[in-house]
């Protein structure tokens, strides 16, 4: 079976640990990468990807350290990097034909995956236009698209649902779940929502260090006993957020029903135990 | 003013430019430092500052007649010294009615003191000290008879209104005339009191700070506009409530505070370096006391001089700021910016050097950037032009031009930045036209060379900048007028006739024509004799004469090629080698006879085309972020690493052509080729050339040094755009590097003349001059000047390799 093991990966930054001791072994299957800003989640990426050196530690693809791959585990990988400029004079075919030419396919394997690619994107209408007036939705879509082709046994997307709108987010999460089949697929995101349904296992960041790494469903039973749900008039809402770490806020007939983490019951009137998800071991790992 | 202080801020703590800044400046200190002491004036700062020692207890009238005996005294040394060499040696004889009279009693002293070699001296010899006495003895005799000089002027005025061509009332000549009497009549009883004047020159007349100033000043520009535009920060801070006047103004402070702060940095050290070196003597004496102000129409003093030249420095500064302040806001790309820039000066440049002063179109030589950029000029001489039939002096029109055009580029560069949208990419061309193009082109290559081909041709620009590059070429290839003379024609003749080794036919007719030419010249004399007693009429003098001067026509020609054969024949007995009569009116300007200023133009022109292409070709990747992407593919590395390279060096062959086959072409096709077989030296100027070879396959291995300096420059250009991770900073450190070195060079600064790469750029430098390497001279010292800066570029690319495909600790 397909693994990849990330062994004992240290990265500073000057005085600053961007990661710390990192190992971690994937199979087959989705992993999200969780974490707030700074966390190190690209710091990981970048590593994976051999676009930055590690200070110490390795990745390993099938026991084989993937420096020593070089270009043989290149081929095998997709990458969707944080949207940055893109070649603006581009037009997206040309853009993906120059991937395709970078990913060594030949002139026909070339055509088929461009157009493959086009397809699962949902922008075949729109391929002869330039980069420079595509939407950030669509060039999100086009760097998805870049990173799929040629069906790469490990697919590594930075942030792929970034500038996306609800439809389109959800076609992208629908997607990623399609392609990840007999794949590696590790998705750094903010976005709780993104992985929740598709991630085999979530892996929680912070500092640069691995706080959890488990499956979604085994992480929720970590808060299940930890959610309520209270129904409070707005005048009491103003001391709340003292008393208990603060989920969503929703208005309801003239009330307002907060949701919070808390340890014990709390000890308002009205509340009701909530369902757990993942954004809840989020907010309580990362203690907001 | 917060605005202000956060846009000085951004650019101000940006370590680049301060690092910048402090090189600027230090380089601009020590070589203008250099220039002075080591430069190539054999006269050192410290002999003129021991004579100004001398001199300063003296009045005027002492001093002129301290410099006056002194010029006399080594007059004398340099006469006997004639005579000792022509004597082979020995103490000479004195003797002649008219050197005694001329030196009375001071003979014997002088002759005893050169027998004894005890005279005193400023410098290091006799030699030196003479021609230090004859320009202190120049200068102080223009401040003495300074009078007479103002009076001189009037009666040229008077004299020219007298003839016919300038006596038209209504004319420009005429008002001039009358106008330049006018003013200097205003300067009439001013007292001139002498003193130093390099002091003065070295402060304000380093050409290189000019330079070095327009270049961080366009620096500053690019920080404050097309950096945060190309990052699309406008998009942030435009829609803010004080987001657009406010702070393009402040901008435009921003950089109005920062040429202050350069001027008052670089020539601030000029002045105090100039002042340690030489002194600037009294600064409340008259500028037309100075060394080549005499012309100068302004009465004011040297203190109030120093403060106007650094005013005028920083209105050029601020107001060529502007102009590229502009460019950056209205062009989109980049090279763009960078090709509009260069092109100012540059056609300034051109429009300076080749109007000649007196044409009627010299308003454009006159209210030109290089000429104002050039504040000593405006000053030093008085100087009208014509507007609309009328004399106008100067200083007016530079403020008038200066002052509204900075009004006007402010009110322009605010206007542009408020209105203009924040625009995706727009192309020129419609948008059918476009659609029907990618129709066209819709089958794409899957070969990665062609892709990277396309980023650098099209995307990068680099196919539009071959093609400017290319019509100036072909426009001055086709523009070319070589001017040939009367005497070059009869040069050509004999050349051509005589071409090849010396033979005993060539002798004789050398000896033939020498002697019709001696006949023709005593006939002429013997018939003017006869003229002036009157033996022969006029009507028969010039009759007969008219023979004798068909036949001294080609006498001037005839002198040049007697002297070639003198050389001939010297080489011939020093070395055995058998040289040619060679025509090289053409030859000359190929091999660089008179300087190496050709060379350096036509390697400038192709440095900015160099630059203008390859700037972006790993930069881009770099600032778009796209080399994560490209390096986590599996040929995204070497391969794309090594195509990109390729293509940037096989453009360089028709960049290349494109340089130098228009002047080859022209200069084959009007001078012919004849000669080319000859053995090298057979031009005198190449007469040291360690090498036998003959003139074309000198010609070969010029242009062979010069394709290795392209390949070193763009090797170097590729090197700094990939580790400055901008095409703008790239584009920026590689004129620094590459075309500054070449421009001053064209400017004439020997001491950087042959720096960097300019040696290999011109080809000639390397063979000719004669600068030791290490204390190696001769064949190796070449190899190495010509192949050091291709190992040093073939280094900076494999740093440059490493960066692109080997992992670092910053990605």
């Amino acid at each position: 079976m397909m693994k990849l093991e990330i062994k004992s990966l240290s990265k500073s930054y000057g005085q600053k640990k961007a990661l710390t001791e990192f190992n971690a072994l994937l199979t087959q299957g989705v992993y999200g990468l969780l974490g707030p800003n700074g966390a190190g989640k690209s710091t990981l990426m970048n590593i994976i990807t051999d676009n930055l050196a590690p200070d110490s530690g390795q990745v390993l693809y099938n026991g084989v350290n993937t420096l020593a791959m070089g270009k043989e585990f290149r081929r095998i990988l997709g990458f969707m990097p944080q949207q940055q400029g893109l070649y603006d004079s581009f037009t997206a075919r040309r853009f993906l034909f120059y991937m395709a030419a970078l990913k060594g396919f030949n002139k026909k394997q070339a055509g088929e995956e461009v157009e493959r690619a086009f397809s699962l994107v949902n922008l075949k209408d729109e391929a002869n236009k330039k980069l420079g007036s595509y939407s950030g939705g669509m060039k999100q879509r086009i760097l998805i698209a870049q990173a799929v082709m040629g069906a790469p046994k490990i697919l590594i997307l930075d942030e792929p649902t970034a500038g996306l709108d609800p439809k389109e987010r959800i076609r992208i999460r629908n997607l990623i779940s399609e392609i990840s089949f007999n794949k590696i697929v590790i998705i750094a995101t903010h976005v709780v929502q993104d992985i929740e349904y598709i991630a085999k296992e979530v892996m929680l960041l912070r500092n640069g260090e691995l706080v959890a790494k488990d499956t979604p469903s085994a992480l929720l039973s970590t808060v299940a006993s930890k959610i309520f749900e209270i129904t409070l008039s707005e005048e009491e809402l103003a001391g709340i957020s003292d008393k208990y770490r603060i989920g969503n806020i929703t208005k309801d007939n003239g009330n307002v029903i907060v949701r919070i983490l808390s340890e014990s019951e709390p000890k308002e009137s009205q509340y009701s135990k909530a369902r757990p998800v993942l954004e809840d071991v989020y907010l309580d790992i990362f203690d907001i | 003013m917060d605005i202000f202080l956060h846009e000085f801020m951004k650019v101000f703590t940006k370590r680049s430019v301060l690092v910048f800044l402090v090189i600027a400046i230090s380089i601009n200190g020590i070589l203008l430092y250099r220039n002075e002491n080591k430069g190539y004036s054999s006269i050192k700062p410290s002999s003129y500052k021991e004579v100004y020692k001398d001199l300063a207890s003296m009045s005027d009238e002492q001093k002129y007649e301290f410099l006056k005996e002194k010029v006399e005294e080594f007059n004398f040394y340099m006469w006997m010294q004639s005579i000792e060499d022509s004597q082979g040696g020995g103490i000479p004889m004195i003797g002649g009615q008219g050197i005694a009279e001329r030196y009375g009693d001071k003979v014997p002293i002088y002759t005893q003191r050169f027998a004894e070699g005890n005279m005193i001296l400023y410098t290091e010899n006799y030699m030196l000290d003479y021609f230090l006495f004859n320009e202190l003895y120049k200068e102080i005799t223009q401040v003495m008879n300074y009078d007479e000089y103002l009076k001189d002027i009037e009666e040229r005025a008077k004299h020219m209104i007298g003839v016919s061509v300038f006596s038209k009332p209504g004319t420009f000549s005429y008002r001039n005339i009358i106008k330049t009497a006018d003013d200097f009549k205003l300067l009439e009883g001013n007292v001139l009191n002498y003193d130093i004047s390099k002091g003065v020159h070295m402060a304000t007349g380093f050409d290189l700070s000019d330079l070095i100033t327009l270049l961080t000043v366009i620096i500053i520009c690019i920080q404050l506009i097309l950096i945060e535009r190309e990052r699309g920060l406008f998009a942030l801070v435009k829609p803010t409530y004080k987001g657009r006047l406010q702070v393009i103004l402040s901008k435009i402070g921003v950089l109005f505070v920062s040429c202050l702060f350069i001027t008052a940095c670089i020539y601030g050290t000029n002045f105090l370096i100039a002042g340690h070196v030489y002194g600037f003597g009294d600064t409340s004496r008259l500028i037309q006391s100075l060394s080549g102000f005499i012309g100068s129409g302004l009465e004011i003093s040297l203190g109030t001089y120093f403060t106007i030249f650094l005013l005028t420095k920083l209105a050029v500064s601020f107001f060529t700021g502007l102009i590229v302040l502009l460019f950056c806001l209205t062009l989109m790309h980049s090279a763009a910016v960078y090709l509009c820039t260069i092109s100012i000066f540059g056609v300034s440049y051109l429009l300076y050097r080749m109007i000649p002063p007196s044409s009627a179109l010299n308003i454009f030589k006159y209210v030109n950037l290089v000429y104002f950029i050039d504040a000593g000029g405006l000053y030093s001489q008085y100087l009208n032009i014509s507007l609309f039939g009328y004399p106008v002096n100067i200083i007016p029109v530079f403020l008038a031009v200066c002052g509204l055009g900075t009004g006007l580029f402010i009110y322009i560069v605010a206007r542009v930045f408020c209105l203009r949208k924040i625009a995706a990419i727009k192309s020129i061309l419609p948008g059918q036209l476009i659609q029907r193009f990618n129709h066209l082109i819709k089958r794409h290559s899957a070969g990665l060379l062609a892709h990277e081909a396309w980023k650098i041709f099209i995307m990068n620009k680099a196919l539009a900048v071959i093609a400017i590059f290319l019509f100036i070429q072909l426009v001055s290839f086709a523009g070319y007028e070589p001017g040939r003379s009367m005497d070059d024609f009869f040069y050509r003749g004999f050349m051509t006739k005589l071409s090849g080794e010396m033979t005993e036919e060539k002798e004789a007719f050398l000896d033939q024509t020498q002697m019709e030419l001696d006949n023709a010249l005593t006939g002429m004399l013997s018939l003017g004799e006869l003229y002036q007693r009157g033996e022969i009429t006029d009507i028969e003098y010039h009759g007969q004469s008219r023979g004798f001067q068909e036949v001294l026509r080609p006498q001037t020609a005839f002198r040049a090629v007697m002297e070639r054969r003198e050389y001939i024949s010297e080489q011939e007995l020093e070395t055995g080698e058998k040289l040619w009569f060679i025509y090289d009116t053409g030859l000359d300007r190929l091999t660089a006879s008179r300087g190496y200023r050709g060379d350096l133009t036509l390697g400038a022109l192709a440095c900015i085309t160099l630059i203008a292409c390859f700037s972006g070709v790993f930069a881009g990747e770099y600032s778009n972020d796209a080399i994560k992407m490209i390096r986590s593919c599996p040929e995204g590395r070497g391969k794309t690493f090594m195509y990109k390279s390729l293509i940037c060096l096989a453009t360089v062959i028709p960049i290349f052509a494109i340089t130098y086959l228009p002047d080859l072409i022209n200069t084959f096709h009007y001078f012919g080729t004849d000669g080319l077989n000859g053995p090298v030296r057979s031009l005198p100027h190449l007469s040291g050339l360690p090498f036998d070879m003959t003139v074309a396959g000198y010609l070969v291995w010029i242009h062979i040094i010069r394709f290795i300096g392209f390949i070193s420059a763009a090797l170097l250009v590729l090197f700094v755009s990939g580790m400055s991770g901008s095409s703008v900073n790239a584009m920026l450190i590689s004129t620094g590097l590459v075309l500054i070195p070449c421009i001053a060079g064209m400017l004439g600064m020997r001491l950087i003349e042959g720096i960097l790469l300019n040696g290999i750029l011109s080809g000639n430098m390397i063979f000719q001059r004669d600068a030791p390497l290490l204390g190696i001279t001769g064949k190796i010292s070449i190899y190495i000047k010509s192949l050091v800066p291709l190992a040093l570029s073939a280094a900076a690319c494999v740093l440059n390799y490493r960066k692109f495909c080997v992992t670092g600790r910053r990605g």
